[in-house]
């Protein structure tokens, strides 16, 4: 979309990324598509997260998280 | 901000690491560059005020439309489409954004 055109204009990117809506795979593609992105990607955010479900996963590792997701 | 499917909350974030990075001290300048779901504008009450389009489409000053509103500590330049554009990327790629992006960290 927008972002592959303009990627070059900016010089950081974050990731946005839905609770248990977007699978791993998606994410894995959208960043993929354009290399500027996944150079200068800063980090995610993992956004309306189920905190009392997060609470349950604290002090583990985030191999653990992973599976929460589609 | 990116995401892998519309929805996922980027306007949110924006506008909350906006606000959390101005209110920490950082001169902070809040764009809002989807022409064609201009969804910060109007979560900020910007929707139909003139801003990124009227700037690199029409060369108005940058100056004369980014919004100081006390309501929140960062500035803001809203999207303006109020006739939405069919070439958002040829815009947003454009010189006249480069340009733009230049004189906001000035």
């Amino acid at each position: 979309m927008d972002v592959k055109a303009t990627a070059h204009l900016f010089e950081a990117f974050l990731l946005i990324v839905e609770w248990g809506a977007t699978s791993t795979d998606e994410v894995v593609k959208a960043v993929g598509t354009s290399s500027i992105v996944s150079e200068r990607l800063l980090g995610a955010v993992l956004n309306k997260a189920d905190e009392a479900v997060m609470r349950r996963f604290e002090g583990y590792s985030g191999s653990k998280l992973r599976l929460l997701q589609r | 901000m990116v995401s892998a499917l519309p929805g996922e909350g980027k306007t949110t974030v924006a506008a909350s690491l906006a606000d959390f990075l101005a209110r920490s001290g950082n001169r902070t300048l809040l764009i809002d560059a989807d022409l064609r779901n201009p969804s910060l504008s109007r979560m900020l009450g910007y929707a139909d005020a003139p801003g990124l389009l009227d700037v690199v489409a029409n060369q108005t000053p940058f100056d004369d439309l980014v919004i100081t509103d006390s309501k929140h500590k960062f500035d803001f330049l809203p999207s303006a489409t109020r006739i939405k554009p069919s070439n958002s990327s040829d815009i947003l790629s454009s010189p006249a954004m480069k340009q733009l992006l230049k004189s906001a960290k000035e």
